[in-house]
């Protein structure tokens, strides 16, 4: 279950720092309300992975009500089963089921190949009417020009194609099988690739003779960079610190460090990274070009109030926000196999920071979405000189679309 | 002179709708129908009594009701040249629908299939690129059970059918 961003920067605010004796004279909160709240903000903060703030969350609410943990997972299936049931109003095959979940359908476990063969065995089906007393008007477009209609929403809004072709097996058929939707698609990816020394050109003929016409296998196994969306890495580790003299505590204090780097491409073959604590949440709106940290109304005055409320900062927080806003610039290109090579500008001048990535897939349902670390390095500009960073603690990067990025 | 003569239409029911000659040929098929029938300079032709000279175009697939639509549509974009769709680009698909088609092809369903399959037939390409657009608005940013109530389609998938193919094709929607 979530609760929406601006309810919970809500409750943050007010429970942050919150006193026993504010609690116990909570003027509309039980204490176990509160623990409630506690607990959900503490999802919420674990799930972004903010752990010391989630685990401080969860220590408290425990501390209001020790049955928070039993209540929050009532009102979660609660949740999850009203959905279900909203989902299931209608009527499943004309029959009028029982309580089906949906959400949590077991896929038929079958591979590529079958997933094929299961789609052709549709070439024949037929639109059938919801509602028997009214006709399938949309069957009268022949296909041309359902072919169009797919075409725009690829082209506009590649998710609802997919939503489009699973509503039925007639239209799963033409969505997924049809060549020339395929053609279309694989057009708009590689014509968008920044390839090194124009691979693309001096091996046109290896690609013709490994794929042919068949967009489909090509998609599935020649890399593209993705472009409307964020490429996210989630740094996560921790750091041990020593005991103080007279500690008798049997373990050592530690920290947990969590950081992320975001990466956003575009076709014209710039680049923008940025490294930061914030989460996706507070970084996709502002990851764009033109963005300039000086004019962000919103971090300014976020900075005026604490200056007014005049509270005592924490070094980190000192670390200015604008700090974690700094987006870098730089140039990518990409190489038939899939290695990437960024080259982008840094928080050192003479430096140049140079990374290299190979997209991989991240699961047997995935493709082309993540990006593999090769390499973390920087080019001294002025002694002409490359060294790589250790990455030890360093994640890979996973693709999530953002609905607001386009290709410039 | 023949370039303002007036042509007559026939629909399917048998009514008959004369319009100027410019506003019948936005449709490809009639134009090309035309050029051979009354070739624009053809000095010729014209000599010939002209008054008489009724050029009737018989379109078997369109009802009426639909191709007083579709002139309405020829008339509104008669001294606007559309340039030739020979290259399919992805700018033309994507830009926003003209505020006046849009307002023009806001009519049922059902119309909106009939002059889309129209358009198709008589080649009309803005109109029927304007018609698609207005359906893919009717699919985009919905859920499959929300796109079959618009379509009155029913799901004809078990549930675990529909999440294999779901799961096996998802990866493809980013890019």
């Amino acid at each position: 279950m979530s609760i929406n961003g601006s309810d919970l920067e809500q409750l943050e605010k007010e429970l942050n720092g919150i006193s026993i004796k504010e609690i116990n004279e909570h003027p509309t909160k039980s204490r176990e309300e509160i623990a409630f709240n506690l607990f959900e903000l503490a999802t919420e903060k674990e799930k972004i992975g903010k752990l010391n703030d989630a685990s401080d969350y969860y220590w408290k609410a425990f501390k209001l009500d020790e049955k928070v943990d039993l209540k929050y997972r009532e009102k979660y299936f609660e949740v999850l089963k009203e959905e279900n049931e909203k989902l299931n109003n209608g009527m499943i095959n004309g029959i009028k089921k029982d309580f089906v979940p949906i959400k949590y359908v077991k896929p038929l476990e079958l591979n590529k190949g079958e997933i094929i063969k299961l789609l052709d065995s549709f070439a024949h089906c037929e639109f059938n009417p919801e509602d028997e007393e009214k006709p399938v008007l949309i069957n009268k477009l022949p296909f041309e020009v359902i072919e169009n209609i797919i075409e725009i929403l690829i082209v506009t809004d590649t998710p609802s194609w997919i939503n489009f072709s699973l509503i039925c097996k007639k239209m799963a058929f033409h969505g997924f099988r049809d060549k020339n939707i395929w053609s279309k698609l694989s057009g708009i990816v590689y014509s968008r690739q920044n390839y090194r020394d124009e691979d693309e050109e001096k091996f046109k003929k290896l690609i013709k003779i490994q794929w042919g016409v068949n967009n489909y296998q090509m998609l599935n196994e020649r890399p593209y960079l993705k472009y409307r969306g964020v490429y996210i890495s989630k740094v996560s580790y921790m750091k041990e610190g020593a005991r103080s003299e007279n500690s008798n505590s049997w373990n050592l204090p530690y920290k947990i460090i969590t950081y992320y780097r975001y990466y956003r491409f575009y076709s014209d073959g710039t680049c923008l990274k940025i490294i930061t604590i914030f989460e996706p949440k507070k970084v996709i709106p502002k990851l764009r070009k033109g963005y300039k940290v000086n004019e962000d109304i919103e971090l300014i005055n976020e900075e005026r109030e604490r200056i007014s409320m005049n509270t005592i900062e924490s070094p980190v927080d000192n670390y200015n926000n604008r700090n974690w806003f700094r987006i870098f610039k730089g140039t990518y290109n990409i190489t038939l196999q899939g290695d990437v090579e960024t080259n982008c500008d840094g928080p050192v001048e003479k430096y140049r920071f140079i990374d290299k990535f190979k997209i991989v897939n991240s699961g047997k349902y995935h493709r082309h979405n993540k990006l593999e670390w090769v390499d973390l390095g920087f080019y001294d500009t002025i002694n002409h000189s490359y060294s790589s960073l250790n990455r030890d603690n360093e994640k890979d990067f996973i693709f999530s679309r953002v609905k607001s990025y386009t290709y410039q | 002179m023949s370039t303002n003569r007036s042509i007559v239409i026939i629909t399917s029911d048998n009514e008959k709708f004369t319009v100027e000659r410019k506003v019948a040929e936005k449709s490809l098929l009639i134009k090309n129908m035309l050029k051979n029938l009354l070739p624009v300079d053809g000095e010729a032709s014209d000599s010939e009594d002209e008054d008489n000279d009724i050029i009737e175009v018989p379109t078997q697939n369109v009802r009426s009701a639909v191709m007083k639509n579709i002139l309405e549509w020829c008339e509104h974009y008669k001294d606007v040249e559309f340039p030739e769709e020979d290259q399919e680009d992805d700018s033309k698909k994507s830009a926003p629908i003209d505020p006046w088609d849009k307002n023009f092809l806001n009519v049922d369903q059902e119309m909106l299939y009939e002059i889309i399959l129209a358009a198709n037939y008589l080649n009309i390409k803005p109109l029927l690129n304007a018609g698609c657009k207005i359906v893919a608005e009717m699919i985009r940013g919905k859920s499959p059970e929300e796109i079959r109530k618009t379509f009155n389609i029913v799901n004809d998938f078990t549930p675990e059918e529909e999440a294999a193919i779901r799961r096996e094709n998802e990866w493809a929607e980013d890019r």
